[in-house]
């Protein structure tokens, strides 16, 4: 199975998040930046099945420099080799860019999989899956909470649980496949596969290189405009709950919901 | 201007009718015309349901195909309803669900989306949407670009809906949806029963969740108690999930579902930053826990410190008799 897996970087939850002094950016100077964790779900899935089937993954990362981390990372963790697309211009919030960079470097005959991440947590964007399969002209299997193949058929089939009820869809490959978090442990990585990773190739392009060949990128421009960033600071004030014993405190709790916020 | 509106049958249409009150708000700030396509499977008793939130007239597109959420049949569904009036702009409400719809409508149409908004305004006639981002820690502002459809989902909850009236009811108006469904790329294969008690908790007015305090998982009896005396639903740390405890689908967080409740009660989390946030939107926070120096009791409305093990009985014993009382 040729499979390629999108990973994205993302600021560490942990991080305190500033925005930049024109309000147009984060302020990313001292950041710890992480792998998207649900493009870390992703490539579990990409790993499972080459355990079960063989076969090889790519991974491939969009951004600045810096992105090379988080695929050496991947390359630790088992993944054959990386593909990087510099590409400076690239905002958290833009589905549409990065789905653009991401099928300006492959192509339907390349893979018979490309495996996602369902959203990233720092744009929460969730629409990068969709987009892709539509530039590539596969289909697109979303939400997926687990993923198996049926190699005699050329299919793929997903788990997925929308609004609360859950479903099994499948469709043939080669098709993009967005995932969300289920139940498969994410592996670490070991020093011997740090080691391993050093050997493995990344490949670098140039996304104003890709652009011009690749015949992917739509025409219309349908980029959403930021305006503005602003911090969200809570606003809350903790009001301790008196009492002696549980019950009192219950007693105040349930007076305090009922009466003063009229939830209960 | 087009709401869609998914239905599933016995399920709550609170969000669509969000939606529609969003759509309704916005078509008169742009002097646009307001359609409302709801799609779904034996859902009549549901479209009668969201005309008394009127006075629009709810087209209805009812065929077996839309059982089972499948986003490439209810896309088409859609194309092949706007083709002859294509609608500036496309809302819906933001549960998976929509966001699914959304997400492969935008790719398909290759429009500009914004998912989640939580605020939508008009400035100089300009449709701006404000939409968290970095759990929950910024908030941007979006504008569209001039070009057509804008497609947005409404985060649940963010918006209010227009109350029922009997009195102010649209007509349901059944359309024939000219639907090419052998070409479709991909299958529904299976689906779980019980769609009508199934629930999403994004969707919850009230939730009771528990965590590493709970110790095991008998203990979130003591949860489901609370929960169902409040008429409220069950959430779940990360650290109970992993554990095993409960089942993802009940899982709050960063790699779990965002929530905005209206009553979020928290018994026995720390409040890790991922916990936080899934619950920065929820409107009253209480946080029950032994340690007054856990984090949760920095994003809590109120704060018990205590052992939740004497004090969510107590508070279940409460509000039952406070019911009956």
């Amino acid at each position: 199975m040729r499979m390629i897996v999108f990973i994205r970087q993302v600021t560490d939850p942990e991080n305190t998040i500033i925005t930049g002094a024109d309000r147009k950016c984060i302020n990313d100077d001292h950041t710890n930046w992480i792998i998207n964790p649900f493009d870390e779900y992703a490539l579990e899935e990409a790993f499972c099945i080459r355990e079960a089937y063989g076969g090889k993954i790519t991974v491939v990362g969009a951004g600045p420099p810096r992105i090379s981390s988080v695929l050496r990372t991947a390359l630790a963790m088992g993944a054959d080799e990386g593909i990087l697309v510099l590409d400076d211009t690239l905002a958290p919030w833009d589905s549409v860019s990065r789905a653009q960079a991401l099928a300006a470097c492959i192509q339907p005959a390349d893979f018979d999989l490309v495996f996602i991440g369902q959203r990233s947590i720092d744009g929460e964007i969730e629409s990068v899956g969709q987009r892709l399969a539509h530039y590539l002209k596969v289909p697109c299997l979303s939400h997926a909470v687990a993923a198996e193949i049926v190699p005699d058929r050329r299919t793929v089939r997903i788990h997925r649980r929308i609004d609360g009820q859950e479903m099994v869809v499948e469709s043939v490959w080669p098709a993009v496949v967005s995932v969300e978090k289920g139940l498969k442990e994410v592996r670490s990585f070991s020093i011997s596969g740090l080691n391993k990773a050093r050997q493995k190739r990344i490949e670098e392009k140039m996304r104003g290189d890709l652009d011009a060949e690749s015949a992917a990128v739509a025409k219309r421009n349908q980029h959403i405009r930021l305006r503005e960033l602003s911090r969200i600071f809570d606003q809350r004030k903790l009001r301790k709950i008196a009492g002696d014993t549980p019950e009192e405190q219950a007693a105040e709790l349930f007076r305090v919901l009922r009466d003063q916020e009229k939830i209960l | 201007m087009l709401v869609v509106a998914i239905i599933r049958p016995g399920r709550s249409n609170s969000i669509n009718a969000e939606a529609v009150a969003l759509g309704r708000k916005l078509s008169r700030d742009f002097g646009l015309t307001l359609t409302v396509l709801a799609i779904g499977y034996h859902i009549e008793k549901e479209a009668a349901d969201l005309a008394l939130y009127g006075p629009e007239d709810i087209f209805v597109a009812d065929r077996p195909v839309f059982e089972h959420f499948n986003e490439e049949h209810y896309c088409r569904a859609v194309l092949a309803f706007s083709r002859k009036n294509r609608p500036g702009m496309i809302l819906l409400g933001g549960s998976v669900s929509g966001n699914a719809l959304a997400a492969r409508l935008a790719a398909v149409l290759e429009a500009p989306l914004i998912q989640n908004g939580v605020a939508f305004s008009v400035e100089n006639d300009c449709l701006l949407v404000d939409k968290h981002l970095y759990s929950g820690r910024i908030c941007a502002r979006f504008a569209f670009p001039e070009v057509f459809p804008r497609i947005a989902t409404v985060r649940p909850r963010s918006m209010a809906a227009r109350p029922r009236g009997e009195h102010r009811t649209g007509k349901i108006v059944n359309v024939d949806i000219d639907m090419d469904t052998a070409s479709a790329q991909t299958t529904v294969a299976a689906a779980g029963k019980h769609v009508a008690a199934s629930f999403d908790l994004a969707e919850a007015e009230k939730i009771v969740a528990g965590g590493r305090g709970l110790k095991g998982p008998e203990n979130f009896k003591m949860i489901e108690a609370l929960a169902e005396a409040i008429n409220g639903k069950v959430g779940a740390s990360r650290f109970a999930v992993d554990a095993g405890w409960r089942s993802q689908t009940e899982q709050i967080g960063q790699t779990g579902k965002t929530v905005s409740p209206a009553l979020y009660v928290a018994c026995g989390i720390s409040g890790a930053a991922q916990h936080l946030a899934g619950i920065h939107s929820a409107r009253v926070i209480v946080a029950i826990n032994t340690d007054p120096l856990a984090p949760i009791f920095k994003m809590a409305d109120y704060g018990v410190v205590g052992d939740l093990f004497e004090i969510v009985p107590a508070l279940t014993r409460e509000i039952k008799s406070g019911r009956t009382a």
